[in-house]
């Protein structure tokens, strides 16, 4: 059973930005658990991303747009046009 | 993730109380979305507990009597600090913790907060006087003070709509 998302996530399901990040990230060669550990946080978290259920903080979705070598709004900012 | 100072830039106790508390910059609570997540589960058991404890100690101190009172007003004395805390936290913050609307939900639950602390006290007069006439006057007390308290909290959500509605300048 997957266990619910919780309370604190994307006001808007956001599975395009989600899917970009995975695209982008698997372009660049990285595992979730890679990324996870550039950025700090956990692959838990990674997933959420990329599942849409989770916006991160300004400084998080920075690092990892930077990480992947791309900008914040490329990552998010489509979706919201 | 950083908490803003409070507004007026000073470190107060209460914001190493807090600082401490919410492990900003040490890993007690994982990554911001972990974090958040340990936040919401702590906000909700914060939750359960200010209703859950008041009710248990006014339901305990009718059922106890005497011996009850200084165990359950001591239990009561330490989790209202910090609730008070909280206020205090949130309004240093630029947080406005008067009500700006009364719904239904949020009447409901003015009522089961102060409930409990007006019956707390009725029961502690009864259990410590056993006169009938003074228990009374408490509960009466009790229930005029309860409904002050709901007055004067309606008086400042109006207040507090007439200064939203005035035009402000921006804050710099």
């Amino acid at each position: 059973m997957t266990p619910p998302s919780g309370l604190v996530q994307s006001s808007t399901h956001d599975g395009a930005a989600g899917a970009r990040i995975r695209e982008i990230r698997r372009d660049g060669g990285l595992t979730q658990q890679e990324l996870a550990a550039a950025v700090e946080v956990s692959r838990q978290t990674i997933i959420a991303m990329e599942k849409g259920d989770y916006a991160p903080s300004v400084y998080l979705a920075l690092k990892v747009a930077r990480t992947l070598g791309v900008t914040v709004e490329e990552l998010w900012g489509a979706s919201a046009s | 993730m950083t908490t803003t100072a409070a507004s007026e830039g000073r470190t107060t106790f209460i914001d190493r109380i807090a600082r401490w508390a919410l492990d900003i910059d040490g890993d007690m609570y994982g990554d911001e979305r972990e974090r958040l997540h340990w936040y919401e589960g702590i906000a909700t058991a914060a939750a359960i507990q200010w209703l859950a404890v008041p009710w248990a100690a006014a339901v305990t101190v009718w059922i106890y009597g005497r011996p009850a009172v200084v165990p359950l007003a001591t239990v009561l004395v330490v989790m209202y600090v910090p609730c008070m805390l909280c206020q205090v936290y949130v309004q240093r913050r630029r947080v406005d913790t008067t009500p700006r609307t009364w719904s239904p939900k949020r009447i409901t639950m003015a009522l089961l907060t102060v409930l409990p602390y007006a019956l707390f006290t009725i029961g502690v007069v009864h259990a410590t006087s056993r006169d009938s006439a003074t228990t009374s006057g408490t509960a009466v007390g009790a229930l005029v003070g309860s409904a002050l308290g709901m007055a004067w909290l309606a008086i400042k959500t109006i207040q507090r709509r007439r200064r939203e509605a005035g035009a402000l300048p921006d804050a710099d």
